[in-house]
């Protein structure tokens, strides 16, 4: 018999691809159900206005509308959504002082942003909806508009919420060591205020959402383009009025997420409410401007921060001011989860230990802000590592001799940052050495040096990082949620394989990986083996495709499932084998006995026995059940790592920024599919660089958001794009039960740092500092003439 | 003025005649008339390329056409790539190469890249880049569908040779 070949570790084409390929996939909009209408929202034009009457007359009488509905229509039928924080030991006060907004499907009395939504039309299809969309006349009465942070800190500031007092949602402070001694003692101290830009996941696929409701059995059924369908289920019903059980969500093919859909939206709410109200099958699918305007927005704040250092560039303290201008309302559930993830990884992988900060939530009149792709990673990577190079230039290091004398080292793990996150293991010190290596640096310079003198000016921008993903249910119960996942795996009686998890899956090839994990389990093809995701009725609980946690969490519980099953498996082939369950192995598709090769049943025939021939037991009153469900709580965090190294050139005439060359040295554990994880590097790679050079919300200051199409808000394409080179380390978890570790974010979190560090070493003999993203030809060009002005530059 | 109108086309090779409210998207005929809905609507204003199909053999934004130009013409939409139930070569190379994820983009990609290939010329990569940079992924970050595509345009400038059919370059196994 030949060896079973294990599908761990390769590279396994996705069995997810044939239908998207041909058109077969099935996304959102895909989704038609008869007599389907669609809505269309009108959405405020203003910033910051108060609704003082609403006309609906000419609406309601344009063709083939059903519904016009304002807020006010709605309010007894559908709740606001309101993000609230759970008050876990230690963190009471930030629970107690986090203020809340209650944010409704449909505006009431006043809008706080452009784009809130004010009406929803319901019609016999978009065209129509769209039409009478226009008619609807809404009185606005504009208030003070609050555009940025200073604006709303600052005294006599209007108020978004007049119950709140203030536009401050939440100040946390934090601090550990003496870092007020350590910044007098330090010989180099180097203070800085970074702007980050407002910026969106943007999947390809907008959001979207259609919902049924059967008047009968008063049973819904929800489809929904979301990385969340337990947590949607979990949280609407109670919204609307009707029992959990009733509230079926199915998420289909889902177009992209990147955390913009891991969220609960106002929209999700009226979308079911207005399904009950009118007894018909709803459709609405969001056009890109209100995607642009009205799904969630991430990364703007402005930061000001200090690092203290030795002279032989030990990194000795760290401090600073976090501003973030979250918006008008708290987006659901996790409100505040980009200001409190920033400060906690603001000393990123190094050795700190003197380190404090006061993090600020402001309200603005802007859309709500949400968890997107690295979630504050990327912001306090982009402060920390771009510090980290100008304590460098200040001392004469090169960029990579700082990183080694300051990141936590081999012999330290498992380390314990500053900040409590526990880094189990990795390769922080041989991923920049491998950069290093790739980068030829002394050549590098030499180089450098010489193009200088011609006019052309390369750099080169390192970047490193640790992550904190998957992480277990305490570092959810803040924003009550928990990090389990429980899965299903059954058997049928010719043996096949079915998984059942509540996991909807935007991109990241699911279906393929955790047939790999069970097919090698089991010794038996991947054929063998069906996953079924994302379906609440077909599911157990599930938390949803965020913060990397698929592979370590979803995994972890497929695998102690998919060993129950073994183990009822063995107790069937004992009886069929007569021998001891201890004597038997899997081998390619049967079971043996150990040290007897023909001894041996196939796996179809145990499952026959166990499940049909029943009447064959010595008690055929007790079967025995080949299905299993077992959750699995994962180690409190997952901790991968990896080093990102640039090359850049900076165009001196147009400020334009060319990307050479790119490598990430990367570090996940184990891998199961590494096709998939360098999908998910390069991915996460080329939106960081979006995120650093062209990506942008900008609001005016009368509240307007200016980025209204793909013209404005402009991301990478293939002609802005380079190719990625990765160098996988593999250093196992040992904590996770499949010794992987989370991945999927770290290319969003590393890239824009990478890359503005480049560019402040093609420009560094203009000693010039790149505090502000996204980095535009404009900013660029900016740069270089105010330093050349200022007279700095150095031979 | 008229608000329908009739038109007659040919989409992937089935003919149709169906009169059309005229202001109806060629996008929106595609996926709610004939039920393709391959075809996909990623911005509705001409960027993302999500949208695109072959008309004629020219890649053309579905969305930025109206139903009602088209009389007497042919459209492929990505339905019609795969024949008899076969990937065609473009599709494997994409497979091969692991050049989708969320897939939301990629039958724009396919139609784009298939006008290129049909056209059998060589091209270089730098060309190839200038030519999909009118299609948006936000999943990939384009080089494995820079791969897969350059793969397929090399293989047909070397097809005079009986031994250049594709192979999986990636080693990849079947799932």
């Amino acid at each position: 018999m030949p060896e079973f070949s294990r599908f761990s570790g390769a590279r396994i084409k996705r069995r997810e691809d044939p239908r998207l390929l041909t058109g077969r996939g099935s996304f959102i909009a895909d989704i038609s159900l008869s007599g389907m209408a669609e809505i269309a929202f009108v959405r405020s034009p203003l910033g910051h206005a108060k609704i003082q009457s609403i006309d609906v007359r000419e609406a309601e009488l344009s063709q083939g509308v059903l519904a016009v509905v304002t807020g006010a229509d709605l309010v007894a039928e559908a709740e606001a959504l309101e993000a609230t924080l759970h008050e876990v030991p230690g963190l009471e006060h930030m629970a107690r002082e986090c203020k809340k907004a209650k944010w409704y499907p449909l505006a009431l009395e006043r809008v706080r942003y452009m784009g809130e939504a004010v009406v929803a039309i319901v019609a016999e299809n978009r065209y129509l909806a769209e039409d009478a969309a226009e008619k609807v006349m809404v009185d606005y009465k504009p208030l003070p508009v609050v555009a940025n942070v200073a604006d709303a800190l600052g005294q006599d500031a209007p108020l978004l919420h007049e119950e709140w007092g203030e536009n401050l949602i939440l100040k946390n402070t934090f601090k550990n060591g003496d870092p007020t001694k350590a910044f007098e003692d330090a010989p180099v101290t180097i203070k800085e205020t970074f702007d980050t830009n407002r910026c969106t996941g943007l999947s390809l696929e907008t959001r979207g959402g259609v919902a049924e409701y059967d008047p009968f059995t008063k049973k819904l059924k929800f489809w929904t383009s979301s990385q969340i369908p337990h947590m949607v289920r979990m949280i609407l019903p109670d919204l609307i009025g009707v029992p959990e059980s009733h509230l079926h969500v199915i998420t289909p093919d889902v177009g992209g997420g990147f955390g913009t859909k891991g969220q609960i939206y106002p929209e999700d709410v009226a979308l079911i409410a207005l399904a009950k109200r009118l007894n018909r099958p709803v459709r609405w699918i969001e056009d890109r401007f209100e995607n642009l305007i009205a799904a969630s927005h991430a990364r703007e704040g402005t930061f000001t921060v200090e690092i203290a250092a030795n002279r032989d560039g030990e990194i000795v303290g760290l401090r600073g001011e976090l501003f973030h201008d979250v918006g008008a309302y708290l987006s659901f559930p996790y409100g505040v989860n980009e200001s409190i993830h920033t400060g906690m990884v603001l000393p990123g992988p190094y050795r700190i230990q003197n380190y404090e900060y006061t993090m600020y939530t402001v309200a603005t009149n802007k859309a709500p802000l949400g968890p997107y792709r690295g979630v504050g990673a990327p912001m306090a990577t982009y402060i920390g590592e771009h510090l980290v190079d100008c304590v460098a230039r200040e001392l004469d290091l090169d960029p990579i001799d700082i990183r080694l004398r300051n990141l936590v080292r081999k012999e330290e793990f498992p380390y314990t940052s500053v900040t409590g996150l526990v880094f189990e293991n990795g390769s922080y010190i041989e991923s920049v050495e491998k950069c290093r290596e790739w980068l030829d640096l002394d050549g590098f310079r030499h180089k450098q040096k010489l193009e200088r003198k011609e006019g052309r000016y390369i750099g080169v921008g390192i970047s490193c990082y640790v992550e904190g993903a998957a992480p277990g249910s305490p570092f959810f119960a803040l924003w009550n949620a928990s990090g389990f996942e429980t899965v299903t795996v059954r058997l049928t009686p010719s043996a096949k394989i079915i998984v059942e998890s509540g996991m909807a899956c935007p991109g990241q090839g699911y279906e393929t990986t955790l047939a790999q994990v069970v097919a090698d389990e089991l010794e038996v093809d991947m054929e063998d083996v069906s996953v079924s995701l994302g379906d609440t009725t077909n599911s157990p609980f599930s938390w949803g495709s965020h913060s990397s946690r698929f592979m370590v969490v979803c995994g972890g519980a497929c695998l102690l499932a998919i060993r129950d099953v073994k183990d009822s498996l063995l107790q069937v082939a004992a009886n069929f084998l007569e021998a001891e369950v201890g004597d038997l192995e899997f081998r390619n598709g049967s079971i043996g006995v150990v040290g007897a090769p023909e001894k041996s049943v196939r796996l179809e025939q145990v499952c026959r026995f166990a499940l049909v021939r029943t009447d064959l037991w010595p008690d055929s009153t007790s079967p025995i059940q080949l299905e299993a469900t077992r959750t699995y709580e994962p180690p409190p965090l997952s901790t991968p790592n990896a080093t990102h190294a640039v090359v850049v050139e900076v165009d001196e005439e147009t400020g334009e920024v060319k990307i050479l060359k790119y490598l990430v040295v990367h570090d996940c554990g184990k891998m199961i599919n590494p096709m998939i994880v360098e999908g998910q590097i390069r991915g996460g790679t080329v939106q960081g660089l979006g995120n650093a050079i062209c990506e942008h919300l900008p609001y005016g200051e009368d509240g307007q958001m200016k980025a209204g199409s793909l013209m404005d808000y402009v991301i990478p394409t293939t002609k802005t794009s380079p190719n990625i080179d990765v160098v996988h380390i593999e250093t196992p978890s040992e904590l996770a039960l499949n010794g992987c570790k989370g991945m999927g974010e770290g290319g969003a979190i590393a890239g824009p740092s990478a890359i503005a560090n480049g560019v402040a070493d093609a420009l560094s003999h203009l000693g010039v500092r790149v505090t502000q993203l996204p980095i535009t030809p404009e900013r660029v060009w900016t740069l270089i003439q105010e330093a050349k002005n200022k007279g700095l530059e150095r031979s | 003025m008229a608000t329908t109108k009739e038109i007659r086309l040919k989409v992937n090779g089935v003919e149709y005649v169906r009169s059309v409210d005229v202001r109806t998207l060629l996008l929106d005929f595609i996926r709610e008339e004939l039920h393709l809905t391959g075809t996909h609507a990623g911005c509705e204003h001409g960027v993302c390329g999500a949208c695109t199909v072959l008309l004629n053999g020219k890649s053309v934004r579905s969305c930025l056409l109206l139903a009602a130009q088209i009389d007497q013409e042919e459209v492929l939409t990505v339905e019609g790539l795969a024949i008899n139930g076969q990937l065609s070569e473009l599709q494997n190379s994409f497979w091969n190469h692991h050049a989708l994820q969320c897939g939301f983009c990629t039958p724009g990609f396919l139609m784009t890249a298939q006008e290129l290939i049909n056209t059998g010329e060589a091209i270089s990569e730098e060309h190839l880049r200038e030519a999909l940079a009118g299609n948006l992924c936000r999943c990939t970050g384009y080089q494995t569908i820079i791969e897969a595509v350059l793969e397929v345009l090399s293989s047909q400038f070397l097809s005079t040779d009986p031994e250049s059919d594709t192979v999986d370059s990636t080693g990849g196994r079947s799932a």
